[in-house]
């Protein structure tokens, strides 16, 4: 019996030796500095937290009273964080993740409204340019891109601005500069053209294995409809159709011109051999092994094709937007203005303030330091993140592309899950994917673009029928 | 107490509960406690992240019955369990059945290198067997190709998937059963073996009417295992054919995870999440039933 006795003190005193070590630990460390705790959707390793320990390096420099401690929990950064909100215990200053998805914190009041705060002088000193003791912090970014970053107000919060973006992905056709070079061929700005770059790739390049599309089979198949949608009939037209307010899909021949196109892309050989088959990231080490010409993606393709370290004897990057169609039978209906042609993706990563943040001086010091041009070029040229601060540089890579970006009038998001997760869920996802991949009638889950946008049109009006809620708000079922 | 009078703090009924207080604590707080939580949650409308929740009553689980999803997804899970099922018990039987032959030489090594996988954890299988089965360079169609047969198969499309989500999961998981199985396997007395011989049963007979009978309790277990895990599948899929799992593929785990906590689909529908964890309950448990009762209760002793 003694021994059982001895046993259970041993476990007591070890399991409060290491309460009390743990908690004295946690307050003898930086005892001197104020710390804070940023949590971040990066993983260790990532270029995109290299950059932001080089931020954090140089933030400490230059505020000695300040420890930054991040914390990098990867993409599950919210569900990491749902513990310590429930409970209170732990939480950070900082959340970084992307602004789409920092809805429900926005939602549940987690968040601080950051209007007051791009309010404030913009961070003293961006080295080489004049002192501008006027400057707004809210200056200091892309106003399109910062107008995105604000909420509707709901139940738990204001409307208001909840996160300052600190980097934006957006989609472009990824291309391999040294095929367009062989074939002296010209970056498209039609759809037309589009296909007719991949007609000669596909004629001149397929004995040497190359095919003018590089895809797997679960990713960015949706950036093609995203993005022809977008630039056909703008946004705004196409969440109305889904809200079953706008034109029907089935009726109008804009939708019909936009699948219609992705079809027509659907020829045989245009596509990389297997690709049905093929699993992320399967197409974009191939793409970048000089087997495919073009690639649709969002911009953080950049850094992933980084890991593949491609042989620039084969491979040089290059990237241009999504060609307008051209080619629409517009039938019965008078002909409208396409969408804005300088529209840009952008879903942003940014920033955001907990409403219960330990440090808020020294978080708002440090998020006025991230949105520094300094800063964002770090992000730009480590990370390569496309800069949401006006002025900054491009990645290298995507240089063309800056004029286009920073004065574009539009922005758009990307996905349906945006503004209609139900739908997207319910309604949309398995039906385009069944379109998308069989292109032809042997294919399982072949559909014809008629089909398609019946179907679409039956489930949209079913889904109404059935009261189905579009924001995500709506907690209850369709 | 003592005949003294004196309470005995070491004996009787106060040493029981403090031996097993500290166990029936714990289970109260991480196992008794969740699960009645999981059973309050499941009756209310709630983000997981909100401090506050709507109670809805059984409404989670009535729209369960509407949601298409939900029952294409139960049917993507009970093939995975059948097929897989068939597939590992096979294997198993068989890699057992030789493992217990006299005949066969290097049984540990054989026995090591069957139950290795089982080590690998389900993400590494699943990047493992993404590579395999490239249809870009993946070592299979290479084989292939090597047999003449091309252009290949393309082993990760929605229509070949779950098959080959069944054969990675056949790799990974056969040690296990194989392991059990043979530990009955050799509990099985030589005589009884010795005694159908001399009554001229050749090796197939004494595995249908030897071995298979005096195994029943031991493939129960593994039975239950298997279902238990299997319905519960998550990691294969997800690895394999994710993050955006294809309707023909999601099993009730993955369809779970898309509406409860994946940001990417921005549903956050803990309640309606939480109700099918509780229904996929309820069938495992009916489902280990029925293989209890046809198993049988009584329990076999040599």
């Amino acid at each position: 019996m003694r021994l059982y006795t001895v046993l259970w003190v041993v476990v007591a005193a070890v399991f409060c030796l290491t309460l009390v070590l743990d908690v004295t630990q946690q307050k003898a460390e930086h005892k001197d500095r104020s710390t804070i705790a940023f949590a971040s959707m990066w993983a260790p390793g990532e270029p995109m937290m290299k950059s932001y320990k080089e931020l954090f390096r140089r933030f400490e420099q230059e505020h000695p009273e300040y420890k930054v401690e991040p914390r990098w929990d990867g993409r599950w950064v919210l569900a990491s964080l749902r513990p310590r909100l429930l409970t209170g215990t732990n939480i950070p200053d900082i959340v970084n993740t992307d602004r789409d998805a920092l809805i429900v914190l926005v939602k549940a009041g987690y968040l601080d409204a950051l209007g007051d705060v791009v309010d404030r002088g913009a961070y003293p000193h961006d080295r080489g340019e004049p002192a501008a003791p006027d400057r707004r912090l809210r200056d200091a970014f892309l106003p399109k891109i910062l107008e995105r970053c604000h909420y509707e107000a709901g139940d738990a919060h204001q409307a208001g601005l909840y996160v300052l973006p600190a980097g934006v992905w957006s989609g472009f056709i990824f291309f391999n500069r040294l095929h367009y070079e062989q074939l002296g061929l010209q970056i498209p700005t039609t759809w037309s053209q589009f296909l007719a770059n991949c007609r000669v790739i596909k004629e001149k390049l397929k004995d040497r294995g190359i095919a003018p599309l590089a895809a797997d089979k679960d990713s960015y198949s949706e950036f093609w409809s995203q993005f022809l949608l977008n630039r056909t009939l703008g946004e705004e037209v196409v969440q109305r159709s889904v809200e079953g307010t706008g034109p029907r899909f089935d009726t109008d021949p804009r939708y019909r011109a936009v699948f219609q196109a992705i079809r027509d892309s659907h020829q045989d050989g245009f596509f990389m051999h297997s690709w049905r088959s093929s699993k992320w990231p399967d197409a974009q080490r191939a793409w970048t092994q000089g087997k495919a010409t073009h690639m649709i993606s969002g911009s953080y393709l950049i850094r992933e094709t980084l890991a593949y370290e491609p042989d620039p004897a084969v491979f040089r990057l290059g990237a241009f937007p999504v060609p307008m169609l051209d080619a629409i039978d517009w039938g019965d209906m008078e002909p409208v203005p396409l969408g804005d042609p300088t529209g840009v993706t952008a879903t942003i990563a940014g920033h955001a303030l907990l409403q219960d943040a330990p440090n808020r001086v020294g978080a708002i010091e440090l998020l006025a330091f991230l949105a520094r041009k300094e800063s964002a070029a770090v992000l730009s040229s480590v990370g390569k993140e496309i800069p949401p601060i006006a002025g900054a540089p491009f990645p290298t890579e995507l240089v063309e592309i800056q004029d286009m970006f920073q004065t574009a009038q539009t922005v758009y998001r990307t996905g349906f899950h945006v503004y209609a997760p139900w739908w997207n869920k319910y309604q949309w996802k398995d039906l385009y994917r069944a379109f998308f991949m069989g292109e032809k009638p042997e294919h399982a889950g072949y559909l014809t673009v008629d089909d398609f946008l019946r179907q679409l049109q039956e489930r949209t009006d079913a889904y109404h029928e059935g009261s189905g809620e579009l924001a995500s708000d709506g907690r209850l079922s369709p | 107490m003592k005949p003294s009078g004196k309470v005995d703090l070491f004996g009787g009924p106060w040493m029981v509960s403090f031996m097993v207080g500290p166990g029936l604590l714990l289970f109260a707080v991480f196992v008794l406690w969740p699960t009645l939580d999981a059973l309050v949650v499941s009756m209310q409308s709630w983000t997981g992240f909100s401090p506050e929740s709507q109670f809805v009553g059984l409404h989670n689980y009535a729209s369960l019955i509407d949601d298409g999803r939900f029952w294409q997804s139960l049917a993507n899970t009970l093939y995975y369990v059948a097929l897989g099922g068939v597939g590992h018990f096979a294997f198993a039987f068989l890699f057992a059945s030789a493992l217990n032959s006299p005949r066969l030489a290097g049984k540990k090594f054989f026995q090591t290198l069957i139950f290795f996988p089982a080590f690998i954890s389900v993400v590494g299988v699943a990047i493992l067997w993404s590579r395999l089965y490239s249809t870009t360079d993946g070592l299979i169609n290479q084989l292939l190709a090597g047999f003449g047969i091309e252009p290949g198969i393309e082993w990760l499309s929605d229509r070949n998937a779950m098959n080959s989500i069944i054969i990675s999961s056949i790799w990974a998981g056969v040690g296990g059963q194989m392991i059990l199985i043979l530990a009955g396997m050799r509990r099985i007395p030589a005589t009884y073996y010795e005694a159908a011989r001399i009554d001229g049963a050749n090796e197939i007979h004494l595995f249908w009417h030897v071995t298979l009978p005096m195994l029943k309790d031991v493939c129960y277990v593994a039975l239950s295992l298997w279902l238990i895990g299997s319905m519960q599948v998550f990691g294969l899929v997800q690895a394999l054919d994710g993050p955006d799992v294809a309707i023909d593929l999601e099993t009730v785990s993955t369809y779970q995870y898309a509406i409860a906590f994946n940001a990417q689909d921005n549903l956050y529908m803990m309640g309606r999440g939480t109700a099918m964890a509780i229904v996929l309950v309820i069938i495992i448990v009916l489902l280990v039933g029925v293989a209890r009762m046809a198993f049988g209760r009584r329990e076999l002793e040599y």
